[in-house]
């Protein structure tokens, strides 16, 4: 945390994510399954946390209510003290433009529109001129380290590069919070830590919460926390520094 | 550009950024997805052309000798099976089409895009591409009956070709593609547009 405030000196502590009892169920057929069987948690703002668990486990779940994707059954989940469920779809879509980010493991940007363009396209959402959008957009691109591919469709890019394009479209509009769904899944473990790298280096360089669902323990390696998450519940949340991990390495592939 | 504000509404984006979308739509569309582009076209091209080699052969009895209208009935259920089939056709093809975007509409929601910006979007896609396949099936469609007609007419097509009909085939045609295409996208765009993000992105329905 304190490398955190070095960067970002006026950052309050605050809660950026609440969720408070949250319960989801889904009925099919005769059987009623519970995803998620009463969650409460709070993520202080800044903090890079991971939300692990296996298959069924409801991890996916909660990571959509966070994420606003989907409502939960009963319980509430605010965002910067917002409570979610009670915004109108004007105030909603604000939201999911200018307060979360999103990540998604299969990347989803749009392959009819360049590197550029993509990361264009948030801030032009958010209503910001066209001409100040492309300098973000182009200075943005360059933090991910895809300043000499502005101009590439998807199709001219590796799944690496994709998804860096995606990064940058999620803290285009520097959002308060940024969900990354998978993001190393599709990738291979080189490029997954750079990925991994970039988003603890964006979390740190812009003062983002990043929530991060994942199956892949290099991310444990840069969470600030741990959220352990089984069986519709969180079992556990532990500080990073609590833990005893090693990242191995595979010989011969380092740079 | 961090805001400070706690909630807001969203302003709707302009037209010009729509039509941006839109037009990067069509023109990747057109490329890719060639046969979907094409179905509107061999569709279209169908109605043109049943309409057309109709005028002619009436044209030509009137011209030759004979009695028009002696096709009357028959003649109209082959224009209503081939309306059909571009109902068919056409409504297929866009169906297919915005299948396929789920995921794509899920991301721009994602994004803040309103239900009806996403509406606004996929259906000036549609429309486009109604209009351009539109425009070169009834192209085909007319020019295809015409060299037929002249083949089995010979010289004695240049006595009249029925322009009025082609005239009114034309219309009928361009009209049929775009309101087919923007009818075919509709239902399935609509379903979208108003699906929560995590159910476009599962494709479920």
């Amino acid at each position: 945390m304190s490398l955190l405030r070095q960067l970002n000196p006026d950052l309050t502590v605050e809660n950026t994510v609440m969720v408070v009892n949250v319960k989801k169920q889904y009925v099919m057929g005769d059987t009623t399954i519970h995803a998620l069987r009463g969650v409460t948690m709070a993520v202080k703002r800044g903090t890079y946390i991971s939300i692990l668990g296996p298959s069924g486990s409801g991890k996916s779940t909660l990571f959509n209510m966070i994420g606003g994707l989907d409502r939960p059954t009963s319980g509430e989940v605010f965002i910067d003290e917002v409570d979610i469920a009670q915004l109108d779809p004007y105030e909603l879509a604000w939201m999911r433009c200018r307060k979360i980010g999103y990540i998604f493991q299969s990347y989803n940007i749009l392959p009819t529109l360049t590197a550029l363009e993509n990361v264009m396209l948030p801030m032009i959402f958010a209503d910001v001129p066209q001409e100040e959008a492309q300098d973000r957009a182009k200075e943005i691109l360059d933090t991910v380290e895809l300043g000499n591919r502005v101009f590439h469709t998807p199709a001219e890019m590796s799944g690496g590069q994709q998804q860096r394009v995606a990064i940058a479209r999620a803290f285009a509009n520097r959002p308060a919070i940024v969900l990354a769904d998978e993001p190393t899944a599709n990738l291979d473990l080189k490029t997954g830590k750079q990925i991994i790298g970039i988003l603890r280096d964006m979390n740190l360089r812009f003062g983002v919460t990043v929530i991060s669902a994942t199956h892949d323990h290099k991310m444990l390696d840069v969470s600030d926390q741990i959220a352990w998450v089984a069986d519709g519940q969180i079992d556990r949340i532990e500080e990073r520094k609590d833990l005893n991990i090693k990242v191995g390495t595979i010989a011969g592939d380092e740079h | 550009m961090r805001t400070d504000k706690k909630i807001d509404r969203i302003k709707p984006i302009g037209w010009r950024t729509v039509l941006w979308m839109s037009y990067n739509g069509v023109r990747h569309r057109a490329g890719r997805s060639f046969l979907t582009f094409l179905s509107i076209v061999m569709a279209v091209a169908f109605l043109g052309y049943v309409l057309i080699a109709d005028a002619i052969s009436v044209q030509m009895k009137v011209v030759v000798g004979g009695e028009p209208g002696a096709d009357g009935p028959p003649l109209m259920w082959v224009v209503v099976i081939s309306l059909g089939v571009c109902v068919c056709g056409i409504a297929n093809a866009m169906l297919m089409s915005v299948t396929e975007r789920f995921r794509e509409i899920a991301t721009l929601k994602c994004l803040g895009a309103l239900n009806s910006v996403v509406l606004r979007v996929y259906l000036l896609e549609a429309l486009g591409q109604g209009l351009l396949g539109a425009f070169f099936g009834t192209l085909f469609g007319i020019l295809l009956a015409c060299i037929i007609g002249w083949i089995s007419f010979g010289s004695d097509l240049g006595l009249g070709l029925p322009w009025l009909p082609i005239l009114k085939t034309t219309g009928w045609c361009l009209l049929t593609g775009i309101v087919l295409s923007v009818l075919g996208a509709l239902y399935p765009t609509a379903l979208a547009a108003k699906m929560a993000p995590i159910d476009a992105m599962r494709a479920k329905f």
